[in-house]
């Protein structure tokens, strides 16, 4: 790296001036358009969101901006910290199965024979190519009441009543596990596929067994992919609101319904934004808790 | 202490050739603290013969016995072998303490003896002070060491080096060729050393096995490999050497007279004997001599000067036989023909032992 940066040091004079700022000029014109876009759609909003959320609102819904922290007040108190614990339950638990469903998944398709591996790997992205909001509808035709899974359950004589299974927390989860099953699968499988099996073969050779090879020289090596696979499924669960909404139903509220709930229906803007700063303070929390256990943040895979 | 009874191997799965046998029916057996090399060119099956003693791969059929048990069906972790892995395949999470460890910690020895036994094999091999750096730290030299380390602190019965020296430098390959040989002698473990380079074989080995197409061409000393090639592939693969064939004339004597290509009339002594009318011999460039005339028990050819190569410690002079095959002849430095072109026909003389009677 020093070698590098001595290398590129432009030799001293008039020459290696011009070198210097021609190249300055150069980062600045790439850099331009990304730092833009940034500025307009990701720091101004959020600046506006920062501010709002210390503003009153006002009895007809409209935002008056005069200093407050009663927004921030009001989040702590016990019913929404209930639905914050339980936001984040719901995206644990999903993080953790597609973790113990997408970890085998990811092994045997870095592991098939590179004909089958693309194939394989496509019928994982496929699924995007349709909207995720038509495919939770799908997912809702099959669990609902009168829907299908539960009509060829009563057709079979199986069970006599349907089952209640969407509007429930398991629908959620059934909902959240499917929509991001892709994001946990993808880095896995790449940070799987980039392990040496010789590896593998070493430990076997010095005397450990598959659960052990596993434990020791398989899990730690791949580390990096899961730590990237969790915070990319953990992170987006926190936020999806129609899984929960059109899955949930009204007995489920997460905490990304009700900040939709505040911006959309009960027109309280400072509330919801407020929320959504607690929201990402937490979960910037959680990601540098993350990255601390990934060991560095250039290991990651996908950071 | 190995043995290898009728094994073959073939790869059926879509990333390889349909059924091409890998290994095709050896048979080998390996002494108790013997050093033998698979010696062949890549693709001769001699690493998936070592994977198979080690048990990464499945025979497809046959048997392989370690320690007079047959293993043919046991996973590596139940063999009683360690590999010396081509990439050296040390842990890279670990550091060089826990990769030498490693082996001693599944076992569940004492902390205090796992402790000494590094200690010991550091010493061993000369990386005193390395324990706590991490395998990307060291040079190929050092991660070499390490990997030897790793697999004799085990104690195995057998130790499998897959061409552990192919990613060494040449000055540090022959420093390592020698090490490992010393090593070999001080432990006392049966190594099964697989390399393509002819000389390491030579150099190192109690015994050499010469593997081509799956099969093995001939197992024996390295003079024995040397001096008394079986086949031509060996004859051709194991240093230089003059290849003849030639049509047999008629026996006197214990000796045979045969014609070679341009209708010269050779004589050559023959133990092993012939049941075609057409043999293959082989003659070594240093056991040949150019003699103004020959001697009354050598045998000779003629033949005319075509170049001298000047190569340092030796010197090769090219001769030509009438139909142009070439021949050549090595002698030390110093003791060089003073030839030219114009020197006329020359008599190629050897003694009769030294040529080799060899299968196709």
């Amino acid at each position: 790296m020093n070698t590098e940066v001595k290398n590129m040091e432009p030799p001293p004079g008039k020459k290696g001036k011009l070198n210097f700022s021609r190249r300055l000029s150069g980062g600045l014109i790439t850099l331009a358009p990304i730092s833009l876009w940034m500025l307009a759609f990701f720091i101004v909003p959020i600046i506006i969101i920062v501010v709002v959320s210390f503003s009153k609102r006002t009895i007809v819904g409209t935002i008056d901006y005069s200093f407050t922290l009663s927004n921030y007040g009001r989040a702590f108190d016990l019913n929404y910290l209930k639905i914050l614990g339980n936001s984040l339950w719901i995206s644990l638990l999903t993080t953790l199965l597609c973790l113990v469903f997408g970890y085998p998944f990811a092994y045997f398709i870095a592991r098939a024979s590179k004909k089958y591996r693309s194939i394989l790997l496509m019928l994982i992205i496929l699924p995007f190519w349709t909207n995720s909001l038509i495919r939770t509808y799908a997912w809702m035709i099959l669990l609902r009441t009168e829907g299908i899974i539960n009509t060829y359950l009563m057709n079979w004589n199986i069970i006599k009543e349907p089952i209640q299974m969407l509007y429930t927390e398991g629908a959620v989860l059934v909902g959240m596990l499917y929509t991001m099953f892709p994001f946990m699968v993808l880095p896995l499988y790449s940070t799987i596929e980039k392990l040496d099996f010789s590896l593998l073969e070493a430990a076997a050779d010095l005397g450990a067994n598959p659960r052990k090879t596993f434990l020791k020289v398989t899990l730690p090596l791949t580390k990096s992919g899961i730590l990237s696979g969790c915070l990319l499924v953990f992170v987006p669960t926190l936020g999806l609101f129609f899984i929960p909404d059109l899955m949930g139903g009204s007995k489920i509220t997460l905490i990304s319904n009700l900040i939709k709930n505040q911006f959309l229906q009960s027109r309280n803007w400072p509330f919801g934004s407020a929320m959504s700063i607690i929201v990402m303070l937490l979960m910037f929390i959680l990601i540098k808790i993350f990255t601390r256990l990934g060991g560095s943040k250039d290991k990651l895979e996908v950071m | 202490m190995v043995k290898l009874d009728h094994v073959v191997k073939v790869f059926d799965d879509a990333d390889h050739d349909q059924n091409h046998a890998a290994v095709n029916d050896i048979s080998l057996e390996i002494m108790e603290g013997e050093f033998l090399t698979i010696l062949g060119p890549s693709g001769c099956g001699k690493t998936t013969t070592l994977r198979m003693i080690a048990g990464f791969e499945r025979c497809t059929q046959g048997y392989i016995y370690i320690d007079g048990e047959d293993v043919s069906s046991k996973a590596p972790y139940e063999r009683k072998v360690n590999t010396v892995f081509q990439s050296y395949a040390l842990f890279p999470h670990m550091s060089i303490y826990d990769n030498i460890a490693f082996g001693l910690n599944l076992k569940k020895v004492p902390k205090a003896e796992v402790d000494k036994r590094v200690k010991e094999m550091l010493k061993m091999v000369q990386l005193e002070g390395m324990e706590k750096r991490m395998p990307e730290q060291l040079s190929g030299g050092q991660k070499q060491r390490v990997a030897i380390a790793r697999a004799i602190i085990n104690k195995p019965k057998v130790l499998l080096l897959d061409e552990p020296l192919g990613a060494l430098d040449q000055k540090l390959r022959k420093q390592m060729q020698v090490e490992l040989k010393h090593l070999q002698q001080q432990l006392g473990i049966t190594f099964i050393f697989v390399t393509h380079d002819q000389e390491e074989a030579l150099t190192m080995s109690n015994r050499i096995c010469i593997m081509n197409n799956g099969k093995i061409e001939q197992v024996g000393t390295p003079d024995e490999i040397y001096e008394r090639p079986a086949t031509k592939f060996v004859a051709d693969f194991i240093g230089e050497t003059n290849i003849f064939d030639a049509k047999i004339k008629g026996y006197e004597s214990g000796q045979v007279k045969v014609t070679i290509e341009d209708g010269q009339d050779v004589i050559l002594n023959s133990s092993t004997p012939i049941d075609k009318d057409t043999v293959c011999f082989a003659i070594r460039p240093e056991r040949l001599k150019i003699k103004p005339a020959p001697a009354a028990r050598d045998s000779y050819f003629k033949a005319k000067y075509k170049e001298k190569i000047y190569i340092g410690s030796s010197i090769k002079t090219i001769v030509t036989l009438a139909n142009g095959k070439p021949v050549t002849i090595s002698t030390p430095a110093g003791e060089d023909y003073n030839l030219s072109d114009s020197s006329g026909e020359l008599y190629i003389t050897w003694n009769p032992e030294n040529a080799v009677v060899i299968r196709e």
